[in-house]
């Protein structure tokens, strides 16, 4: 029987023409979910500056100037948010098994 | 120094103002040219009484002025003049002064001699009808200073000292900041001038000693304080905008003690009735802190020398690096290996501003000998320069006597003359 998910079809396609070599793939779907991740890292990274701003009693303005260390910190949380989710499935397939 | 010369726009573009008009109460000396489009076809004659060293370099400002002919030079050391004739090849060559001041093409003369022999050359250059640009110190005494002041009243003719920080672009902008109360009241200007080194030059022959190091002998100088407090005071009475009520001092041969009469370094305190202060110091041992004027007021320094200015309140650094520092310090704090490792750069360093946007080409010397040759093609003295110069020359000439005296010596009322430079403007303003 035919894999159905288009991954597994692929792979199972590679196996089938003697190609061990594993492509990788960045599905549509992952990408959707890749971008929901890196814009709720924005968000987040905005609502730390915006704390930090009402903390400290600074400028509503420093929600634009600041934007650069908050991008920075956006990509600091993306990559958390990455390494958090491959050890969350990394033992899930350890277990699974 | 830098010979590097600076033109007019570029000197008002530096400044950021529109035009010289602007600067009027704080440098009205500007005025000098006001005329500059009208004189554009004319030339001035000058003569150089002595070429020597500082006298070559006020040379190469005036030989590359298209306004300006160098038609005469007087000097007795014939090195001296060979090298003049290199930057002035057409000039006639006088070893007598007065025979140059007797020359009918010499419109005006730059005198740059030795200090105790300005006031007979200024009073006869006077006398025979020539403007006169003076190096400064202007005089060996103040009562000499007072009667050249008094002389160039009398004859009406032009009379500039080599107060060349008058039109440094950078100064200029400074005492537009300070005048405006840009730095708050200004309590403090801190002047120094600090360098290591003997102060020498190489005499060819022991006889030559005291004629080429005339600065190390009390017969022909008065040490540092005539020939770099001059500068520095002048702009303590700038800045503040009145001039002080008394003056003490102290100074002495420390370290080269090699023959020379006069102090290896000197300090001096100007007080004012109204409480505020100009301290002036000058060591040659000791080169760590180079040359400064520190105008303090209490919401701002500025240090001209430097070109830049620094406000006492510091933005904070935004908010979320604020955060962030917080959450290293939280995190490191109880740790014994680490601290705060980029705090400082985030939040408590005052590094300043440029006061033109830029490190300064050079310092004023060419707008001053531009705005001489100005003066000479039109007849017409600059407000206040020639105040200026008496004032910076008086005020190192009572320094000197209150380091001599050891006392504390009161504003030689005698010496006064009918001039209040910015006074109640300033005070307006600040207060």
């Amino acid at each position: 029987m035919l894999p159905t998910e288009p991954n597994d079809r692929i792979l199972y396609h590679n196996r089938i023409n003697g190609n061990f070599m594993k492509d990788i793939i960045f599905t549509v779907r992952r990408q959707k979910t890749e971008l929901i991740f890196l814009a709720a890292s924005f968000v987040i990274a905005n609502l730390f500056n915006l704390y930090a701003i009402v903390e400290y009693g600074s400028p509503m303005k420093e929600l634009l100037t600041s934007l650069l260390y908050v991008l920075v910190f956006t990509v600091v949380i993306y990559l958390l948010s990455v390494v958090i989710r491959l050890l969350f499935y990394g033992v899930r397939r350890l277990f699974s098994r | 120094m830098e010979n590097a010369t600076i033109n007019r726009r570029e000197f008002l573009r530096g400044l950021g103002i529109a035009g010289a008009g602007v600067l009027a109460a704080t440098s009205p000396w500007l005025s000098a040219f006001s005329e500059v489009k009208e004189t554009a076809k004319e030339r001035c004659r000058l003569g150089i009484i002595g070429p020597g060293s500082r006298g070559q370099f006020l040379m190469n400002f005036i030989a590359t002025n298209p306004k300006a002919e160098i038609v005469a030079i007087a000097d007795i050391y014939e090195p001296s003049i060979n090298a003049a004739l290199k930057i002035a090849p057409d000039a006639k060559v006088y070893r007598d002064y007065r025979q140059l001041l007797a020359d009918k093409n010499v419109e005006a003369v730059v005198v740059a001699t030795p200090l105790n022999t300005h006031y007979g050359i200024v009073m006869d250059a006077f006398d025979a009808g020539k403007h006169v640009y003076c190096e400064k110190t202007i005089g060996y005494t103040m009562e000499q200073c007072y009667n050249m002041y008094m002389r160039h009243l009398e004859t009406g003719l032009l009379f500039f000292s080599g107060q060349q920080r008058l039109f440094d672009p950078r100064y200029i902008k400074a005492m537009d900041m300070v005048h405006k109360g840009t730095f708050g009241k200004v309590s403090a200007v801190e002047a120094y001038w600090n360098r290591n080194g003997d102060w020498r030059r190489e005499v060819p022959s022991p006889d030559l000693e005291r004629f080429i190091n005339w600065r190390l002998y009390r017969e022909s100088s008065r040490g540092l304080m005539s020939e770099l407090g001059c500068h520095q005071l002048q702009v303590g009475t700038w800045a503040l905008g009145k001039l002080p009520d008394r003056v003490m001092g102290h100074g002495g041969i420390t370290f080269w003690k090699d023959g020379r009469e006069v102090h290896d370094n000197v300090h001096c305190i100007y007080g004012y009735d109204t409480g505020e202060t100009i301290t002036y110091g000058s060591v040659i041992s000791n080169k760590f802190y180079g040359l400064e004027e520190k105008i303090m007021g209490n919401l701002g320094t500025v240090e001209p020398e430097n070109g830049k200015y620094f406000f006492e309140e510091i933005a904070p650094a935004p908010a979320f690096l604020q955060m962030l520092n917080k959450w290293e310090n939280d995190l490191f704090e109880e740790l014994p290996f680490a601290g705060t490792s980029w705090a400082p750069e985030t939040a408590n360093v005052n590094k300043g501003e440029f006061l033109l946007g830029e490190r300064p080409k050079a310092d004023g010397t060419s707008l001053l000998t531009e705005a001489f040759v100005e003066a000479v093609i039109t007849g017409k003295q600059p407000e206040r320069i020639a105040e200026e110069g008496y004032y910076a020359s008086l005020l190192c000439l009572w320094g000197f006597e209150a380091i001599e005296s050891g006392a504390i010596l009161p504003f030689p009322e005698q010496y006064k003359i009918d001039y209040a430079p910015y006074g109640t403007k300033r005070q307006d303003i600040v207060s």
